[in-house]
């Protein structure tokens, strides 16, 4: 018992020290200044989409306008940014910090100095893992505050959301106007999600960063494997082999936009991205114990 | 017989085929400065890391204060600590910070005794400052410090004073000594400076191509290879009277008006050659006890001679 007790306590003192060095960092805030520059850039091109929409041959402008007056605020401002920040942004900054966390830690020494103390080895992947997760939780609450807030600002607090269903749910879902008062249900369960599929690619950084422990390769080749992921799951054809991607379960939150949410289908999504996130942890693990440092 | 800090028996290393370490054993008393002597690339740090389980033999076992490094490593890491290769800190933290977050892994830690051991290492001015802005010979005192924390009682260094200026060396030195005295931690030094181990440490093991060639107390590894040293203006009257004389010559050194001649033997038999050498009409400028350095015994023991070309594994 005391033994669990000591070991439990090493991974809050890592885990700590790991939030101290994520926050202490300046480039810590770089993640921060890029989620404020893509929220400002949807601001500005939904703004000038809902008050200038662009003349259409079949609908009045006047129509169009008040339409996406009507549906567009705060909540279905939110759930834009989320789009285009879990597809790529968010991956990618948290990625880099994944790998500065560790593969370069491997590389200039530190990850040696840490484990010249007493911990075993998996307590620092264990820190590392648990700390990014919470930073990657940050990174999407702060977007979920200024997307929401600016949105608000701009376009109304609350209301019925309009949802791209192709966008979100593939080619046969449909468009349909979702009832304001289950939205910011909705927006807290989609930003939740995410979440858990971020935690699927910190896991993915760290076992990349274990395997080459140099800052380079252990950026470039899970960006590689990520990038390639999408494109081949975006390509036709390639039904048989999109089912194993990585990338597959990432978009789990987008379940939370169906007309009636799709618990069935997120709880395989999120077992497989489970399955994903622990497999990822434990090759990063055995490496890990198994290196010369 | 006193408590042995290291044991180590049949250490062996291999990366890939080549053999890193073939079978070191090792036997350090606790409470002493022990050297670990070598050309570069001859396998110390990689032993070192092995000892402190940061790299994990082919072959061997290890104990440390008695405990299988293996099984009981975190145990033993509680009471050990090292600067390994290079000190490799977290360099938008400050010196404080830095040891404040690692020895906490180690146990618990107070704020005094961080800033005692700082004070201890010369950096008490700098430990609010960032790591970052430090210089080497800093980070390495730091490394020092980290290596010191919380109460360690066996500390290894590697190549401690790479990197410092003549005043941090011999401060480094100092330190050394003073820790194994004062406060009877077992510090085990790596290097591949002849005079750092021989001003330091009361035992050393030289090691060659990941071999152990030698082990000994300083003091009597340097004794045991008794010289004789005669300079003389007559070089080859003495050259010829050494042929037939009952002498072994380690070595002539030529200078432009002299010789000076390295023999085996102790100093008892200085008075009866220098009878000899002036009854055969060799003038002697000086005849002396030839103080062998480490240096000496390094370059007998790995078999190389002063005459080779500098090795290019210094």
């Amino acid at each position: 018992m005391s033994k669990l007790l000591e070991k439990l306590r090493q991974i809050l003192f890592l885990t700590d020290f790991e939030l101290k060095k994520l926050f202490r960092q300046k480039q810590g805030y770089a993640g921060l200044i890029v989620i404020v520059l893509l929220v400002t850039l949807c601001a500005v091109g939904v703004y000038l989409r809902v008050y200038h929409p662009p003349h259409h041959p079949h609908v009045p402008n006047k129509f169009l306008g008040q339409m996406l007056k009507d549906l567009v605020n705060g909540v279905s401002f939110s759930l834009t940014v989320l789009l285009p920040g879990i597809y790529i942004l968010l991956p990618m900054i948290i990625g880099i910090f994944a790998a500065g966390s560790f593969a370069s830690e491997f590389q200039n020494g530190q990850v040696r100095t840490v484990s010249l103390r007493s911990v075993p080895r998996l307590s620092i992947v264990l820190a590392k893992f648990i700390s990014l997760s919470f930073y990657s939780y940050v990174l999407l609450a702060v977007m979920l505050v200024i997307s929401y807030a600016s949105g608000a600002f701009i376009f109304g607090p609350t209301g019925d959301i309009l949802v791209f269903g192709p966008a979100f749910l593939g080619k046969e879902s449909g468009i349909y106007i979702m009832d304001g008062s289950i939205a910011y249900q909705r927006l807290m369960l989609a930003y939740f999600f995410a979440g858990y599929a971020l935690i699927s690619v910190v896991a993915m950084f760290l076992m990349f960063s274990a395997i080459f422990k140099k800052m380079t390769m252990a950026v470039v080749i899970p960006m590689g494997i990520y990038f390639t992921s999408y494109i081949i799951g975006a390509l036709p054809f390639m039904e048989n082999i999109q089912r194993f991607l990585p990338t597959r379960y990432i978009m789990i939150w987008k379940y939370t936009l169906a007309q009636d949410i799709m618990w069935e289908a997120m709880l395989t999504d999120g077992i497989f991205l489970g399955l994903y996130t622990v497999s990822y942890l434990i090759i990063a693990a055995v490496i890990m114990n198994t290196s010369d440092l | 017989m006193s408590e042995l800090a290291i044991k180590a028996r049949g250490v062996k290393k291999y990366y890939g085929r080549f053999a890193a370490l073939k079978g070191i054993d090792l036997d350090v008393k606790a409470g002493v400065v022990y050297g670990f002597l070598g050309p570069n690339g001859a396998g110390k740090t990689t032993l070192i890391k092995i000892l402190l389980g940061l790299s994990i033999p082919n072959d061997g076992e290890v104990e440390i204060f008695g405990k299988d490094l293996f099984l009981e490593r975190n145990e033993i890491l509680k009471t050990v600590g090292a600067v390994v290769e290079s000190p490799a800190f977290f360099e938008y933290m400050t010196a404080y910070e830095n040891l404040y977050n690692l020895t906490r892994l180690s146990g618990w830690i107070s704020k005094e005794k961080i800033e005692e051991t700082l004070k201890l290492v010369g950096l008490d001015d700098v430990g609010k400052k960032k790591v970052g802005a430090f210089s080497y010979g800093m980070k390495q005192r730091l490394g020092i410090a980290n290596a010191l924390l919380p109460e360690n009682r066996l500390i290894f260094l590697d190549e401690p004073t790479n990197g410092l200026d003549p005043h941090g060396i011999m401060g480094v030195r100092q330190l050394i000594k003073r820790l194994c005295r004062d406060s009877g931690i077992t510090v085990f030094i790596s290097s591949h400076l002849l005079a750092e181990i021989e001003q330091v440490c009361d035992y050393v093991t030289i090691i060659d191509k990941g071999e152990k060639v030698c082990e000994d107390k300083v003091s009597e590894l340097v004794e045991k290879q008794s010289r004789i040293e005669f300079k003389t203006p007559d070089s080859a009257k003495a050259a010829e009277f050494l042929k037939t004389a009952d002498v072994e010559v380690i070595e002539e050194r030529k200078h432009h008006d002299s010789s000076v001649f390295i023999l085996k033997g102790h100093e008892t038999e200085i008075p009866e050659l220098a009878r000899k050498l002036v009854a055969s009409g060799i003038s002697i400028l000086k005849i002396a006890r030839h103080k062998d350095t480490l240096e000496d015994v390094f370059v007998e023991i790995t078999g190389k001679t002063k005459t080779d070309s500098v090795s290019d594994r210094f």
